[in-house]
Formats: structure tokens, sequence, C-alpha cells
């Protein structure tokens, strides 16, 4: 059994692959839930629970409010009401509010 | 940058196209054709703008039904017709992948996703990669 340092280490960099590729490819894409198709986005979502506080982080640092698909296929929740669209930010505050509240960290 | 593009769209190389805008989120394809650049037209993006009534889709029918909105009509070419504003979309099994707008000197205009804005010689240019194929020519009026 692989020590649990280990195994954040190789989710991370398991992570941060698949995002590299899905924002170098899918980035042709118009609309965002055309972006969310992407094989490495899937595989991302495949990452489950374990990946969230990534998620998270990433979220956090480049404000792609894309990662919502993610976070709603992972969590089943989804904390962004219909008010909120078409406010610029109001998706990721909401999310990143939401992983606080549930004592997420990144 | 440019390998990258060639990559994705084999029929760029060698057509002389221009990058003529850096990456950016700010704007998509649509609102590039509409004539904004401060906000996507993304009816799944809480940061973009989704007029009231268009379905929460990317199905092309969706697509051309909200150019219609705009004053936008089918037509039969993507020659350069005096008078006229054209625009070309294209699609993917269905599903609205892109749209160009055509440009004074009868060049094309496309901004890709959240990348670059390029100036391409022909529709075709775009065609035989991610964004499928052409789906269908519509005009309206210059303003």
């Amino acid at each position: 059994m692989q020590p649990k340092a280990q195994k954040t280490e190789e989710l991370e960099a398991t992570f941060n692959e698949l995002a590299e590729v899905w924002y170098r490819e899918a980035s042709y894409w118009s609309f965002s839930s055309q972006r969310a198709w992407h094989i490495a986005y899937m595989k991302i979502i495949n990452l489950g629970k374990p990946a969230l506080p990534l998620i998270f982080r990433e979220l956090e640092a480049s404000g792609d409010s894309e990662w919502r698909h993610a976070l709603e296929i992972i969590t089943g929740a989804n904390p962004v009401t219909e008010d909120m669209w078409g406010k610029r930010g109001a998706a990721r505050k909401a999310w990143l509010d939401w992983a606080r509240e549930q004592g997420y960290r990144w | 940058m440019r390998r990258e593009l060639e990559e994705f769209f084999p029929n760029l190389a060698g057509s002389g196209y221009e990058i003529t805008g850096e990456a950016s989120k700010e704007y998509n394809c649509i609102a590039w054709v509409l004539g904004i650049s401060s906000q996507p037209w993304d009816c799944y993006d809480p940061n973009g703008y989704c007029p009231p009534s268009i379905p929460r889709d990317d199905l092309i029918v969706t697509v051309m039904s909200l150019f219609a909105r705009e004053g936008f009509a089918l037509c039969d070419d993507d020659a350069l017709e005096p008078g006229y504003e054209k625009i070309v979309l294209y699609a993917f099994v269905g599903h609205f992948t892109q749209v160009a707008r055509q440009l004074e000197d009868g060049r094309w205009s496309s901004k890709l996703g959240n990348l670059e804005l390029i100036t391409h010689s022909s529709p075709a240019n775009l065609t035989g990669g991610f964004f499928g194929n052409v789906h269908c020519i519509m005009r309206r009026p210059s303003e």
C-alpha cells in the first residue's frame, strides 16, 4: 500500500497533466459546454472526490467557471443559482464559498 | 502557436492566414461576429451572455435562430457581396462549433474559442479539423 503523501503527489501530478492537456486542446471550442466534452476533462471527473481540492485551487486561480461542470458531477451539489447567471465571477465565488463551508482546504 | 493551430486545423497550413488578435477569454466567436468584445456569448457559462428565450444548448439550429434574431438570413454562397455582411457557420454532427465573419476585402475573421483572432482567406481553411464542416452561410444588410 502506498503512503498517503505519495498518493497525493501522484494525484496532483495526474491532475496537472490532464488540466494542461485540457487547457491546450479544448480552448478552441467556443462554448464552455463543448470544452467539458474533452477527454482530459472527463478523466479529471473520473479522479473523483480526492481531486476536489485541486479543482477548487484551479478554479480560484484561473477563474474559469467551466470547472463547475466537474464540481457538479463529483459533488452532486449546485450552489450556482439562476440569479447568478450573467454576473461575472458569481459562479466562481459561489463554488469557493460552498467549498469552504464544507471544510475543503486547498 | 502557429504549429499548434495548423495541427488542429490542417487546411490553415500554407493558406497565408494571419494572427490578428491576442488570445482572450473575454469574448468568443459569436460575440466577435456581433461586435461585442467584453463578454462571451455562452448559454452554458454563468459568466457569459445568453439572450432571453434562447435554449441553453449548442445545437446548430439554436445558433442559426440566434443569428436570425440579429437580422441574418440564409444565403447561397460566400462570395463578397456589396451591401451585405456575411457569416459562415460551422457544425460537427449537428452541434455548432464556430462562426466567422467576412471582412470588406473578402477574407474571413475568426475568433478561435478562448484563443487568438485570425484572418483567413476562405471558410474552407477551418474545415477538416475540430470545427467539422461549413453548415451554412448567412447574410444581413450592412449598416
